[in-house]
């Protein structure tokens, strides 16, 4: 009897075995379903924190804008800044991309965030990322230029001074570059009070009117400029100076290109096609200086007194703190192209052959805020979550 | 003692063998049937959840770029939006010519032209038939407060041999003619600059729709193709908007749309047991509440 039960062959390994197959199936099956629903909640989370990676690289961008680095990219597709991968300030993603100057006015910033499981290339099938754009413009200063030459205190023209508040686009110039709409015509002068102003025999006032009295002149309206103050200007010069006599020209470095490591090369007005023609630097003296030759653009601040002598020539905006004086002018035409506020104003022209110490230029004022200032997302319809077209892919790429 | 004359099992044996590997394969076949039931059940849910997720996505992309008080908003109902949806975004590399003989030119342009880039080009090609076009309006350089956009309706796209000027960096392009409207923008000289963008928009709807009486309901998407299910199934009620404007209050101005709540209630798409162990059948609903903020309207 023990015999034949020790020799017969049971069916328990079989049994056993039909058993684990059919509760491996059973937990694969639930596994597989749990799995697809935890990488389809997965893959949403992600989608969702590459879109707030990408939308803060957005403002991360906006917010740190370098003038210095942007403003003078070649207008697309000639050139475009590649704006490198990087971790979002709060570490929850990267993001890069490229931004691209359309106009002078008008920049898209196309960037590609991800979240930080993505962004680490570790997961299967790459990840999730967003690809969001904005556009850009510059934040035009609010000078509140309401003449050729705004001051505080005293005004004195005389030689052949001529302040013009007519629109004039610099000689040299191209007309295309310069609208011909809005508040092209200012005041020749805009004071407070016009008892401080003197004008000589040959000197004159033109503009419409050739002198504004406008009481809300005030110390203010030299220092504070919409929400930017002077010293925030300042801080975004990208030349610093100290008092003293310059002599500024453009110069180019050897491979031809303008030279901007150089602190006396104020930009090429005179040839706006010239190598350094596009170079519009914010210029800060911290003291009293002076200016005798040859030219500069862009915006200029002076903490003290300015004195111009000879053909100097400058093209956009100059605000000083103290005093300007000019005197000669030998062959050229003007001083300034654009407009010029300072506290106290002493103009004097010598030159016979001169005719205009200060002509209000639209133009140059626009070209020079608009190669300086930092950007702010534009009036409406700046933001799109960007597809390619190209590569196939629609919204989630 | 031989094979042949062993003893076999008994019948109490057999039985008892019997009875305990009917208990065996019962439990089986329980364990199996309520595996099945729970893979169903995990099915729907998940089908469930991945369709609130994609009207989480999807709706509030569209409603994202909205620029209400440009007139993106066509109509809105507690459940239906008609907007003017973008499509894609394009570069100009010869803009229209604006102005008449140097002066102001008239608010109506029929037949203008532009060149547009090929790339970078973002979305789908234009199409004739039912885009519309909102072309960047920069007016006066000298502030920020008069940028808009001027629309235009395409009626040709010309690609072979166009190209973008020299001057303006070269490069295939593509000539639009199109019908401009500047829309109460002053229409001058420079006042659209080359360069600027181009963006295309086509009218699309996003409301409660039951393909057959009686059937289920779905978010559904009309289009000039026609009308399709997008998501669902939800319920007869299963799609509802709120609309709201900057300061937070509701609002029935479509113009004065500053954010957009979506409320999305949808069910499974066959029946399951209402929780373990009942042998109630219902569908199973979840809901869903998205706030969109729309980030296109013009902010001064």
């Amino acid at each position: 009897m023990e015999r034949v039960l020790r020799d017969e062959r049971g069916m328990a390994l079989a049994v056993a075995i039909f058993a684990l197959v059919v509760a491996g199936a059973l937990i694969a099956g639930a596994f597989f379903a749990g799995n697809q629903e935890q990488r389809l909640g997965q893959n949403t989370l992600r989608v969702q924190q590459s879109f707030g990676a990408g939308e803060e690289a957005l403002n991360e961008v906006v917010a740190n804008w370098n003038p210095a680095v942007y403003n003078v990219l070649k207008i697309y597709p000639a050139d475009s800044f590649i704006v490198p991968t990087t971790t979002t300030g709060g570490g929850t993603g990267q993001y890069g991309g490229v931004i691209r100057k359309l106009n002078n006015q008008v920049y898209q910033i196309d960037l590609t965030g991800r979240d930080k499981a993505s962004a680490s290339g570790a997961l299967f099938g790459g990840g999730a990322r967003q690809r969001i754009g904005e556009f850009v413009r510059i934040r035009l200063l609010e000078l509140g230029i309401g003449g050729a030459l705004t001051t505080q205190g005293s005004i004195k023209l005389s030689g052949n001074a001529y302040v013009d508040g007519t629109d004039h686009i610099p000689a040299g110039w191209s007309s295309a570059n310069c609208d011909t709409i809005g508040d092209t015509t200012k005041a020749g002068v805009r004071a407070p009070d016009s008892a401080v102003v003197q004008t000589g025999s040959g000197a004159h006032l033109s503009g419409n009117p050739p002198f504004l009295k406008d009481t809300t002149v005030s110390s203010s309206t030299f220092t504070q400029f919409g929400d930017m103050t002077y010293s925030d200007v300042a801080a975004m010069a990208t030349i610093q100076l100290p008092g003293g006599t310059y002599k500024t020209d453009p110069t180019t470095n050897a491979a031809g290109t303008c030279d901007e490591t150089n602190t006396t090369n104020w930009g090429d007005g005179m040839n706006p096609s010239a190598a350094c023609g596009s170079y519009y630097p914010i210029i800060h003296i911290t003291s009293s200086a002076t200016l005798n030759g040859d030219q500069g653009q862009g915006i200029l601040l002076v903490d003290g007194d300015l004195s111009i002598q000879g053909s100097y020539q400058f093209y956009g905006v100059v605000i000083v703190k103290g005093s300007l004086k000019t005197a000669g002018g030998g062959a050229t035409q003007a001083h300034f192209w654009g407009a010029v506020m300072a506290q106290n104003v002493d103009l004097t022209l010598n030159s016979l052959s001169g005719n205009a110490t200060l002509n209000y230029s639209k133009c140059a004022i626009t070209q020079a805020l608009d190669m300086t200032g930092v950007v702010a997302p534009d009036r409406s319809r700046n933001w799109s979550l960007l597809f390619s077209g190209f590569d196939g892919f629609w919204r989630f790429h | 003692m031989s094979h042949l004359t062993r003893r076999g099992f008994s019948l109490v044996e057999l039985l008892i063998a019997m009875v305990l590997l009917a208990i065996v394969v019962a439990g089986l076949y329980r364990t199996l049937m309520t595996n099945q039931r729970v893979y169903q059940q995990q099915t729907q849910v998940i089908g469930l959840q991945q369709n609130m997720r994609a009207a989480a996505a999807i709706l509030p992309q569209e409603l994202r770029e909205l620029n209400s008080t440009g007139g993106d908003i066509y109509a809105m109902t507690a459940t239906s939006i008609t907007v003017r949806a973008h499509r894609w975004t394009a570069f100009m590399c010869t803009p229209p010519v604006t102005g008449l003989g140097g002066a102001v030119g008239p608010q109506q342009v029929p037949g203008a032209t532009m060149i547009l880039r090929v790339q970078p080009f973002f979305g789908r090609s234009i199409n004739v038939a039912i885009d519309s076009m909102f072309i960047r309006y920069e007016g006066d350089d000298g502030t920020r407060k008069d940028d808009g956009y001027v629309v235009g309706r395409p009626t040709l796209i010309q690609t072979a041999g166009v190209t973008c000027p020299v001057t303006a960096g070269g490069g295939a392009g593509q000539l639009v003619t199109m019908n401009l409207d500047f829309r109460g923008n002053l229409n001058f000289p420079t006042s659209i600059a080359n360069g600027d963008p181009v963006l295309g928009f086509e009218p699309v709807t996003y409301s409660l729709y039951q393909p057959t009486a009686g059937g289920d309901w779905y978010v559904g998407l009309t289009t000039s193709n026609g009308q399709q299910p997008l998501i669902g199934p939800v319920l007869s009620n299963g799609l509802a908007f709120a609309y709201y404007d900057s300061t937070g209050a509701v609002t029935a101005v479509p113009a004065r749309v500053a954010r957009v709540d979506i409320t999305l209630r949808a069910q499974t798409t066959q029946q399951i047991r209402a929780r373990s162990g009942s042998n109630s059948l219902v569908r199973m609903v979840d809901s869903v509440l998205t706030s969109v903020a729309l980030r296109n309207n013009r902010r001064f």
